[in-house]
């Protein structure tokens, strides 16, 4: 089979490929279904997932969860998904720490029972928020 | 020619330690075009309600932070690989889970005792799962390490 330099052809920087994809789920509502400011956590989230993966990408739509600290109550919300396409090496424990201390503020702050993210296909659920 | 890989991603367990995250759920591979990024959420909310999920005890309703050796947590989270090299979805706080359900006497609190019934219960556990005898042996150790740090301090009297 052919192959094609794509990086020469497109003009596009070289190195180690994108292909490991993070994306974390901003909340609207506290975990009470009380408002937040949904615009400026999801505006935080792209702010430091850019300064950590050098860029991130934030789509809106609804999404649900079950609090089952509280019965199982399921709660729907607008929400926005906001990803970072990275090198598997970016994904260290440097700026996993780092990406950690915003969950962990936007846990706290945002009153949330559950912070949520999915790492290369992997949902990691966090409900204490104590870094 | 293949390309060799030069560098690699941190584990799932070194992840999950870092973000101080519950036991993780495979969602599979998601989209990364604007069109099905807006469905991601929903995507997600599917997978994790599907069975195809890792197997979680819905009475396993509350978590906590359990303090352990970093040798503890790679034994389990290598006998987590091992069962799902077996097709048996289970992360190694599933595999601590149930561990320390099986492993918690009743009635009975004596050191000698709950060490006994701790070890007896891997036993049932290795037999549940298919457990090589030398993923038994790790195991029984990793179940003395954590009785020997007081892990099951707390039930004697």
């Amino acid at each position: 089979m052919a192959t094609f330099d794509t990086n020469g052809l497109l003009g596009a920087i070289g190195g180690d490929p994108k292909n490991f994809t993070v994306y974390v789920f901003v909340p609207s509502l506290t975990r009470d279904g009380e408002p937040i400011d949904h615009e400026a956590w999801r505006g935080k989230a792209l702010h430091e997932m850019a300064s950590i993966f050098g860029g991130a990408t934030a789509m809106e739509g609804s999404g649900a969860w079950r609090d089952d600290d509280r019965g199982g109550e399921v709660k729907v919300e607008r929400i926005s998904t906001v990803s970072s396409l990275m090198a598997e090496s970016d994904w260290n424990e440097e700026k996993v720490s780092r990406l950690a201390r915003f969950l962990h503020q936007m846990g706290r702050e945002a009153n949330q029972g559950e912070i949520g993210l999915v790492v290369d296909g992997q949902y990691f659920p966090i409900r204490e928020f104590d870094k | 020619m293949k390309r060799k890989r030069k560098s690699k991603a941190l584990s799932t367990a070194d992840t999950q330690r870092l973000l101080g995250s519950e036991a993780t759920i495979s969602v599979g591979k998601l989209p990364i075009d604007p069109v099905g990024m807006k469905a991601i959420a929903s995507i997600v909310r599917e997978r994790l309600i599907s069975s195809g999920g890792r197997p979680s005890d819905p009475a396993w309703t509350i978590s906590r932070k359990v303090p352990m050796r970093l040798e503890t947590w790679e034994e389990l989270d290598r006998i987590a690989q091992k069962l799902q090299k077996q097709n048996i979805r289970v992360s190694a706080g599933q595999v601590a889970a149930i561990a320390l359900e099986r492993g918690l006497p009743k009635g009975v609190d004596s050191d000698e005792s709950i060490q006994l019934f701790v070890l007896s219960a891997h036993e049932e556990t290795i037999v549940e799962y298919n457990i090589s005898p030398e993923d038994s042996l790790r195991g029984s150790q990793v179940f003395r390490a954590m009785t020997k740090y007081g892990l099951f301090s707390g039930l004697s009297t």
